[in-house]
């Protein structure tokens, strides 16, 4: 295994498909300003920045900054991009690849994009200003989005683009001031747990299957709906869930056989849960839900279960928005209450 | 969102991508066209799995609605 080191005048294609760079060498990446594209195609190469200031700017010219296919086991870490009309990285057919601490900004695409690509780690990376932060699509599963932060993009913050994008876990990431929404995750048996999601244009959307179980985020903020779980999705699992101040609905669920339990539903513009028309089979229970208008809990649906829910009004000329106006302050002082009606 | 429209959201997204991307090939320096036309090609097959998957979508439609 040898390291390699690497200046902004070589041709990082070039070298790693020379005879010269073999499975498990590392490349170590001077500082300096990086015109160019790299492809890689071998396996188990290992691309380190030396230094914070490693920058790969495409100059709104080059397509994207990193492209990886068809292998396994390649890490990048430590590098800034930007400016790249594609993506910062796009992988096609990996498996087993580590996308570590990387900064990627202002790409006409996504931060991240995996496509058709498996049990991959993208640990880490902060993403401003891009289409969607990270994108998984055409078949992506068993990845592992672990405390990225995704910031101010145009499209979602994260996102698992179908149903075949499944069995995939987002953990501890961050989302803030994305323009669509903090999460939109399609597919099934996905895990989305301990994320934060604020001021985005919509919290999280869950579609296209099955057995996604999402526990213990917070959402705050958003300005269109809160949480969707759209008509089809089956035994969908949300518990330990912070949610409030936001515009609209807290959860609005049209799905079938889910379970919502031990969630705290708070000042929220419209109703806490809204369990739609299409949604049947529901168990609905341990909830707290404070001051949500116009109601803390709506049941539209068929055959729902609601029990044990501790559920308070607003009181007189309180109001979600003059809360929310104060906030972290004057939430964070409240006493959430513990037991009550319901 | 409704799932068609995704789907067709996506594809034009793409099929942009991939248009300008072929536009902008010609003006990048030679020895970067390379890795350059790897990402498109990679793009153009994702784009030919979206419109599959559409077609799909609108079959099954048919069917129901027949």
């Amino acid at each position: 295994m040898a390291v390699i080191n690497v200046t902004p005048l070589m041709d990082i294609t070039a070298l790693i498909n020379s005879a010269s760079v073999n499975e498990g060498d590392v490349l170590l990446l001077e500082e300096g300003i990086y015109f160019q594209s790299v492809a890689v195609t071998k396996n188990n190469i290992r691309i380190i920045a030396k230094g914070p200031g490693v920058i790969f700017d495409g100059r709104s010219t080059l397509i994207d900054a990193f492209i990886l296919v068809d292998v396994s086991g390649v890490v990048i870490e430590g590098i800034n991009m930007r400016h790249y009309r594609g993506n910062g990285i796009l992988m096609e057919f990996g498996i087993g690849n580590r996308i570590v601490k990387n900064k990627i900004s202002n790409m006409i695409e996504n931060g991240i994009e995996l496509v058709n690509s498996n049990s991959n780690l993208i640990w880490k990376n902060e993403i401003t200003s891009c289409y969607d932060g990270i994108l998984l699509i055409n078949g992506s599963t068993h990845n592992w989005i672990v405390e990225n932060v995704t910031k101010e993009c145009y499209g979602d913050g994260y996102e698992a683009f179908f149903g075949p994008d499944s069995n995939n876990a987002f953990l501890a990431n961050t989302a803030i001031g994305n323009r669509n929404n903090g999460m939109e995750i399609y597919g099934s048996n996905n895990l989305i747990l301990d994320n934060l999601l604020i001021d985005n244009g919509q919290g999280v959307i869950i579609s296209s299957g099955s057995n996604t179980a999402y526990i213990d985020n917070t959402v705050e903020g958003t300005k269109l709906g809160t949480h969707q779980i759209f008509n089809g999705y089956n035994n969908f699992f949300a518990s330990e869930n912070y949610i409030f101040c936001n515009r609209r609905e807290g959860m609005e669920n049209l799905g079938q056989l889910g379970v919502f339990l031990n969630n705290e539903i708070l000042y929220n513009g419209d109703t806490g849960i809204l369990l739609d028309t299409t949604s049947s089979g529901n168990l609905v229970m341990d909830n707290v839900l404070i001051c949500n208008i116009p109601q803390n809990i709506e049941d539209r649906g068929i055959n729902n279960v609601i029990i044990r829910n501790i559920e308070r009004p607003c009181e007189t000329c309180e109001a979600p928005s003059e809360i929310c106006n104060d906030f972290p302050e004057k939430v964070n002082s409240m006493d959430k209450p513990r037991e009550g009606v319901n | 969102m409704d799932i068609r429209k995704k789907l067709e959201d996506e594809i034009a997204r793409k099929r942009k991508l991939i248009e300008d991307s072929q536009i902008i090939l010609e003006k990048i320096p030679g020895h970067l066209r390379q890795s350059q036309q790897l990402a498109i090609d990679i793009y153009k097959r994702e784009f030919g799995v979206l419109e599959s998957e559409l077609t799909k979508l609108e079959e099954n439609s048919k069917i129901t609605n027949v």
